[in-house]
């Protein structure tokens, strides 16, 4: 379970930096420095997640709230910084956008340790592996299937879908945990409109 | 000192190991042409090798030994890592199979994501005095810089392998400071050893280096020993393209000398990515194309033009002709463009010193974010970016792009692009044409025969006025300049893809023809008897399927029986063929053309001549450049040898036959005079400066390519040589 999990986790902790790095990208510019700037950002978050992780007991629980906050917030904070870019507000766009980046990189850092802390059979280099194959997988899936085939906004909800089912497979899961995933699956569908919007008023 | 030590040690440490991941993208996307699958693969190997790395390093006794080893290794790996991927793709490249690429680079990048991935616990529990959490943070900074700076400003200022060398360096420079943990003898003298290795790839790797680069334009076909003689013969002689790594692309120059002796004809040629982008045969065409047939289809020479990309400074060139034209806005994102075109000798003398023109303002920036500000608008939009084939280029192809262009466009203004040829339903042309179109470009104009471009309006047609096209552009231009309306059309039938910012398409690139070269062009320069007809053929059908009906239909006439009469071709023809033609021509081309002209314009004479002018040497421009090479030779005899003849008709009835010829009066200042068969000059036009017959580099020397200018050509200054491709004709 934890083996899986992990893998889960590495997966969508690599799209939301790379969903992040095309943002940036059309957004501000210049693709060469985004996707530089958004892993290097990630990776030194993630490492002050890892460090911070120390200080939290009961990691089931936690890694529980991690998960709905990252499932929340990536989303919000993407369609965010779209939204004040389309209307023109771009200092609050660059604000959003690098602190929602530094919360998500905190967060997914604390995912790892977290989840060797679960107990169970599995061992830490088990989980650290089956984290890298998910990472390797999302460095792959990413630019080959996802960007053309669902765009930007439907692998953004897709993944925070992930994250909200990953809490759920936690357990004591509330009606709140279980609305998420709706929520996010109503993402899906709403996301043509939603993007012809956001295009509509980019432009305007 | 000693405090800080560990935590510089774990800085330095994951700078160099990200420093090596970004150059290894950087290097992976100069041979697979795309920078987002680069960036991701190698992250994703990098990150497998650190976890593999870290499971290993359980099972090792930590020891400072060690970790200098681990030093020792990956400073000998990162140094060559960059090499190393030159000399995977020309192994891939030999052997046939593109995945051998991926998997020798993927190792090398997994033995230095696993070497970081090791030296870290080892660190952490090396330097167990030390706050953990510290030396990760330390750690994770180096990572951070790393990211951040090796793309954005070590690579541009230093260049990929000089980069490599120096993280190799740094590397070394720490196991040197290692060394004060360990200073056994076994360790000091293996550690001898291993600086002379590290000499050596010093020494090495640069060599390797340039042997690839040659390798990359010299696309060497071995398949015995006296192939790989020749090949590294030739390989020795050819000139280093220069090329340039900016923050944005790869930037290679092949000078003259080098593709005469690899393509078999001089050409200085500028690749972006390893794509052709320009070259000296045919910028002019190109750019007069696009500048020249948008400001036409404008049917007024606009005040103020916006030019997106085109740092080459060409589009400006030809732009700057224009006297009307008050102020040129060029977008360029790249500095290291913007400053070869200014001080590259060829490129600045192919743009004419254009980027430092007053009225040429340089604007280095993304061009997206430019047309999205506020600002003036404009009546004239060139765009002229590379090919899509890479996500952040898609993105200069969005409706989002094309939307912010439309509102920074004049009221009547249009804008141009280039977009390749199609050749199949299956081109990526529908996605264009529809994300224009959802851009609230309504109006679609396409055009081009060699060049294939298409101008946009938001609401009124488009088309070409050919009356005032003529006398302002080159032949090979004109000819270019033809309606492909019906190829629009076609193609707009099948509903292509918007692509927009939120869900982009990557266009498939197609196979690159230019870089390759021309198996005729070679035969014909060995003296071979060229067996290249029914390509010719081809090549006329082709053509002959896109003349519409704004051509004449005498031409049309002329070309039906001209594709007769080659079809009874035999060897012994050959040659008579090839001059039979240019016996021909002067009657049979210049004529009809006259004639249309005539018509349409009745008593225009000098109009007509002009037209008919630069048809006839145009026509040349059909065969490509080979044939071109012997038209122009032919004529040349014609112009020297009698002039060529005109024969006027009025009511279908040949009333008079006039001979043209030029007389100079100075280098750049010549009449063309038509007599009659009395000899009484009935018409005489004065011309400064340029000679309408194209200028072709195929029959240029080295020597001669410097005085190779527009303007400035004496007529005479041929030279002769053994053969007749000798012959230079300016």
């Amino acid at each position: 379970m934890p083996i899986a999990l992990s893998a889960i986790l590495g997966f969508c902790g690599v799209i939301y930096e790379f969903v992040f790095a095309q943002t940036l990208s059309v957004l501000f510019g210049n693709s060469v420095v985004q996707y530089g700037l958004t892993i290097g950002l990630f990776l030194c978050f993630m490492g002050l997640g890892a460090h911070l992780s120390e200080r939290f007991q009961s990691p089931r629980v936690i890694l529980g709230r991690c998960q709905v906050w990252i499932s929340v917030m990536a989303p919000l904070a993407v369609i965010g910084v779209w939204l004040a870019a389309a209307f023109n507000q771009m200092l609050m766009a660059r604000l959003l956008a690098y602190s929602a980046m530094i919360t998500i990189g905190i967060l997914t850092g604390m995912e790892l340790p977290f989840l060797m802390k679960l107990k169970s059979r599995a061992s830490a280099a088990m989980i650290l592996s089956a984290d890298y194959a998910g990472m390797l997988m999302a460095c792959f899936l990413f630019p080959l299937l996802l960007l053309p085939y669902f765009g930007v906004l439907t692998t953004l909800f897709s993944t925070a879908f992930l994250n909200s089912l990953v809490r759920l497979s936690l357990g004591r899961a509330g009606p709140a945990h279980y609305l998420l995933p709706l929520l996010l699956m109503t993402g899906i569908f709403l996301e043509p409109g939603l993007r012809e919007w956001l295009s509509y008023r980019l432009t305007l | 000192m000693a405090q800080l030590s560990p935590y510089a040690l774990a800085f330095l440490l994951s700078f160099c190991s990200l420093g090596y991941q970004q150059i290894l993208a950087l290097t992976l996307s100069d041979s697979t042409g795309d920078f987002v699958f680069s960036q991701a693969l190698t992250l994703g190997i990098f990150l497998t090798g650190m976890g593999l790395g870290g499971l290993w390093s359980d099972r090792v006794r930590s020891t400072w030994t060690n970790l200098i080893f681990i030093e020792w290794i990956l400073s000998l790996i990162g140094a060559l890592s960059v090499f190393a991927i030159g000399l995977f793709e020309a192994t891939a490249s030999f052997v046939g199979w593109t995945p051998l690429l991926y998997i020798l680079a993927g190792s090398v990048i997994l033995m230095i994501g696993a070497l970081t991935g090791f030296e870290l616990p080892l660190l952490l529990r090396l330097a167990h005095r030390h706050r953990p959490g510290h030396l990760f943070c330390a750690n994770y900074l180096g990572a951070f810089a790393a990211t951040v700076l090796i793309p954005a400003v070590v690579v541009p200022a230093m260049d990929v392998t000089n980069t490599a060398l120096a993280l190799g360096l740094i590397n070394f420079i720490v196991s040197c400071w290692l060394l004060i943990f360990d200073r056994t003898r076994f360790v000091v003298t293996l550690h001898a050893f291993f600086s002379l290795a590290l000499l050596g790839v010093f020494l090495v790797g640069p060599i390797l280096n340039q042997v690839h680069l040659r390798m990359i334009y010299f696309p060497a076909k071995i398949s015995s020993s006296a192939d790989f003689t020749g090949a590294v013969n030739l390989l020795r002689k050819l000139d280093l393209p220069l090329r340039v790594r900016s923050a944005y692309q790869w930037i290679d120059i092949l000078p003259p000398e080098f593709s005469s002796l690899v393509q078999g004809r001089q050409d200085f040629q500028l690749y972006l990515d390893r794509k052709l982008q320009l070259s000296s045969g045919q910028w002019l065409r190109y750019h007069e194309s696009l500048a020249e047939g948008a400001i036409n289809l404008l049917r007024k020479t606009p005040e103020r033009v916006l030019i997106l990309g085109g740092g080459d400074g060409l589009l400006a060139r030809v732009l700057l002709r224009h006297n009307d034209i008050r102020r040129i806005d060029l977008v360029e994102i790249d500095p290291r463009m913007i400053e070869l075109g200014r001080n590259q000798f060829e490129l600045r003398k192919l743009n004419g010193g254009s980027l430092s023109d007053a009225r040429v303002h340089v604007h280095i920036g993304d061009a997206a974010q430019f047309v999205r500000e506020e600002g003036p608008n404009y009546e004239l939009i060139l765009i002229d970016f590379p090919f899509p084939a890479t996500y952040e280029l898609s993105l200069l192809y969005t409706k989002e792009f094309y939307s912010w262009v439309r509102k920074r466009l004049a009221a009547d203004g249009i804008i141009a692009l280039d977009f390749p040829l199609p050749d199949s339903a299956s081109d990526p042309l529908p996605h264009l044409i529809s994300t224009l179109k959802a851009a609230g470009l309504a109006k679609l104009f396409a055009f081009g025969t060699e060049d294939f471009f298409i101008a946009a309006s938001t609401d009124h047609e488009l088309s070409f006025d050919y009356r005032t096209l003529f006398p302002r552009v080159d032949n090979q231009t004109l000819m270019n300049l033809i309606s492909r309306q019906s190829t629009l059309e076609q193609m707009s039938s099948t509903p292509g893809k918007v692509n927009s910012v939120l869900f982009p398409i990557r266009f498939k690139d197609k196979a690159e023809a230019e870089c390759e070269p021309s198996d005729a062009a070679r035969r014909i320069r060995h003296g071979e008897n060229p067996d290249f007809l029914p390509l010719f053929l081809h090549r006329f059908d082709e053509k002959w399927r896109e003349f519409d009906d704004s051509w004449p239909v005498e031409v049309r006439q002329y070309w039906e029986t001209a594709i007769e009469v080659p079809r009874d071709f035999t060897d012994d023809s050959w040659p008579r063929f090839q001059w039979g033609f240019e016996a021909r021509s002067d009657r049979d081309i210049v004529t009809p053309i006259y004639q249309w002209f005539d018509r349409e314009n009745p008593g225009d004479l000098r109009r007509a001549w002009t037209a008919a002018f630069h048809m006839t040497p145009a026509l040349a421009d059909w065969f490509g450049v080979t044939w071109a090479a012997d038209l122009s030779f032919a004529e040349f005899h014609r112009w020297e040898n009698g002039g060529i003849h005109v024969h006027r008709y009025e009511g279908g009835r040949e009333v008079e036959v006039l001979r043209l010829h030029r007389d100079f009066q100075d280098i750049n200042r010549w009449n063309v005079n038509a007599e009659n068969l009395n000899g009484q000059i009935v018409w005489r036009q004065f011309a400064v400066g340029r000679i309408p017959p194209p200028v072709h580099s195929s029959a240029l020397r080295p020597w001669q390519s410097r005085v190779r200018d527009e303007f400035l050509i004496h007529p005479r200054s041929y030279v002769k040589g053994p053969g007749w491709e000798r012959i230079f004709y300016p």
